[in-house]
């Protein structure tokens, strides 16, 4: 096993980098070809892998599935700012640069923020709407509402990114999963 | 030897060259490697007959094997000895709709059988281990494996209802109601001479076919996802569910298994700041809308009041909302699976201390494994699930390791030594017990026991050609 000094070292490798290229916080600036270019995946940075907390994996998730798609993925890139998630004790910033999106859970100030129990952030990511969680409580915004309103299609899961209710082979129906 | 068994199954079922040997050498686990002087390709009763024949003739050790995936290297020959490689011998004989039991092959598979079931409509099941898709259904029943039917049903031996199986001097047996009867209903009511067989790991006779028990599929199906935050409230909520008869599986998984399928391959040992330290997987199955809205009901109930009281557990949530968040969570949408974070990393070792045990024991079995886990640098992934109505259950500590660094692998004996010394203090019982741990534990079994399992096995194998060096043999 490596020690963590390691591990920090091998995620910092490109890490942030970020900030030479930052905007003002939630702006739109051009983008550059070499990270249009590049593999989805590789466009979401985890800090620290090994030390990231199960709601940064599930974000990395969901952002490298939907940066697969050229709209959101140049939506992506031209985005300057950062968002903090938390989910219940959980918490995760995502920083967008040019390079692509950062995930931390290093607890650094952000632009905005987007907080709740695990259950209502998942059924906003998978579409039930913000508004109506936010005025029963159950998901509670702060700071830039523009930079929210941008990042919002970024982490909405897309029905034909990760697989939606029905289209799995397992579910829902009791046939397909013993 | 070689003409001899050319002879019996023809030149394409005997392999002995160097590369062919090769996958038969190892499994998955710390096991040093064996090798064996030929592997032989059976597809018939008749054949596995008069293998064992001319191997007691010769007494030639002779090692059952399906898929080898068994991680505590019960499939490795001993040194010289032949492998049976029964994967070929792969029919389901027949599925007795209407008595709900099936009669298959050794090396009918879980993907098999399922996929038989499913193509033909027949709307009965069985249950799935985690193990990859092309294991042996029937190797596991005689290992008494556990599987996503089991808190209903018991370990996969609870379901064999008949066994044919070829003694270790070629000839050959029928128990259960299959000794007299046309029907495999059930091992009751003779003497349960299954018994001999079960558990042995291939060291008292080779099982040529199986009957077994299979199960209702009914029409609705969910499988919701409940994170928790402690020990406590995480088996709190085992046992209480239990209890309900509501549910068909609780899998409990400890929070680095999330990570390593999300592609953290060695997540550092301490959980991160707030995160949840185990996933619960709860299968509901239902014949209507209204039952299934009833059992989720009263899992919800549950759930809240235990939070209630003080152990923080979220709302249950369904694994298709997961899976739309994160493909890579597919891996517990549907069964059988290839966990390829455990058997795909890279260093391709993978090891474990499973063991059967009291329910009421679990929180202090886990903060201790999770102590010596963390202590010597391994993130304390572990898998539980209540078994048969919440009598027991399983509690295992999983590791991967790289299978070519000796340094990896003396890390690995050492740290399953201790969990070893620590489960068995605790009162739990190691299932599919290697021969290292055998060793280690001969001096704690109850001395007539063993010296009643060393007369049974004499019995039936005094040459001591069946799979030797397991169970102390
Ligand atoms: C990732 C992973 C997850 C797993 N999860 C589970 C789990 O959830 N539950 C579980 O129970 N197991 C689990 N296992 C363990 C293992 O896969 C099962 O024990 C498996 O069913 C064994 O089948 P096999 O074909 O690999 O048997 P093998 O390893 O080939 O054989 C197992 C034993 O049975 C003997 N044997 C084989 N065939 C016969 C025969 N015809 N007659 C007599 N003896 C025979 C062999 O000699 C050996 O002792 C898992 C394994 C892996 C790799």
């Amino acid at each position: 096993m490596k020690s963590a000094r390691a591990v920090r070292e091998e995620c910092e490798d490109g890490g942030d980098g970020a900030a030479p290229h930052r905007a003002a916080s939630g702006g739109l600036v051009r983008l550059t070809p070499h990270a249009l270019e590049a593999s989805a995946a590789s466009l979401v940075r985890l800090h620290e892998p090994e030390r990231m907390n199960l709601l940064g994996l599930l974000m990395r998730g969901l952002l490298s599935a939907n940066l697969e798609d050229p709209g959101l993925r140049a939506r992506a890139l031209a985005l300057r700012g950062s968002i903090d998630v938390r989910a219940g004790d959980m918490h995760v910033t995502l920083r967008f640069a040019a390079e692509g999106v950062h995930i931390a859970a290093d607890g650094t100030s952000a632009n905005a923020r987007v907080s709740g129990d695990m259950k209502s952030l998942l059924g906003v990511v998978t579409g039930a709407g913000m508004i109506g969680p936010v005025l029963r409580g159950r998901v509670r915004i702060g700071g830039n509402p523009f930079l929210l309103l941008r990042v919002l299609p970024l982490i909405r899961a897309r029905a034909g990114g990760a697989r939606a209710e029905g289209d799995h082979p397992a579910l829902p129906r009791a046939e397909a999963r013993p | 030897m070689k003409r001899a068994l050319v002879a019996i199954v023809g030149a394409d079922n005997v392999l002995d060259s160097e590369s062919d040997l090769e996958p038969y050498r190892e499994d998955y686990c710390e096991a040093d490697p064996v090798d064996p002087s030929f592997v032989v390709f059976a597809r018939t009763t008749e054949e596995v007959q008069v293998i064992v024949k001319l191997c007691a003739s010769g007494r030639t050790p002779i090692t059952p094997r399906v898929a080898g995936s068994n991680v505590g290297g019960l499939a490795l020959p001993a040194p010289g000895g032949i492998v049976l490689d029964l994967s070929r011998m792969n029919r389901i004989v027949s599925v007795d709709t209407a008595d709900m039991y099936a009669v298959i092959e050794p090396g009918v598979t879980q993907a098999d059988l399922k996929r038989h079931l499913l193509e033909r409509d027949i709307p009965l099941t069985f249950g799935f281990s985690l193990a990859p898709p092309d294991t042996s259904v029937l190797a596991n029943c005689l290992l008494g494996g556990l599987t996503n039917r089991s808190l209903k049903y018991g370990d996969q031996s609870q379901w064999v209802s008949g066994l044919e199986v070829v003694l270790p001097d070629g000839s050959l047996v029928r128990t259960g109601s299959w000794a007299l009867s046309d029907s495999a209903f059930g091992l009751v009511p003779f003497p349960d001479v299954s018994g001999m067989f079960i558990g042995w790991q291939g060291a008292t006779g080779i099982t040529t076919r199986m009957a077994f028990q299979l199960w209702p599929r009914h029409r609705l199906n969910k499988r919701l996802f409940v994170l928790t935050y402690s020990a406590h409230g995480t088996f709190e909520a085992v046992r209480r569910l239990c209890r309900t008869e509501l549910c068909d599986d609780i899998g409990g998984l400890s929070w680095p298994s999330a990570k390593m399928m999300m592609g953290v391959k060695n997540p550092y040992p301490e959980p991160a700041t707030g995160e949840p330290t185990f996933f619960l997987y709860v299968d509901l199955t239902a014949e209507t809308a209204a039952e299934m809205a009833l059992k989720e009901g009263v899992l919800e109930q549950i759930l809240a009041d235990i939070h209630r009281k003080g152990d923080r557990v979220e709302e249950p949530l369904d694994v298709a909302t997961l899976l739309r968040v994160n493909p890579a969570l597919g891996a517990f949408a549907e069964f059988p699976v290839e966990l390829e974070f455990l058997t795909n990393h890279g260093g391709g070792g993978l090891t474990w201390i499973g063991t059967y045990g009291p329910l009421s024991r679990f929180e202090d079995g886990i903060a201790a494994g999770t102590e010596i886990m963390v202590r010597r640098g391994f993130p304390p992934l572990i898998v539980t699930r209540p078994m048969r109505g919440g009598h027991y259950g399983v509690l295992r500590f999983v590791a991967i390791f790289d299978r070519k660094s000796p340094e990896e692998v003396a890390r690995i004996r050492e740290l399953n030594v201790e969990l070893l010394e620590m489960v068995t203090d605790k009162g739990f019982v190691m299932y599919k017990t290697p021969p290292w741990a055998w060793e280690k534990l001969r001096g704690r079994i109850d001395p007539g026991m063993l010296e009643l399992m060393r007369r049974m096995k004499r019995l039936v194998d005094p040459l001591g050609i069946m799979n030797p060096g397991k169970l102390g043999f």
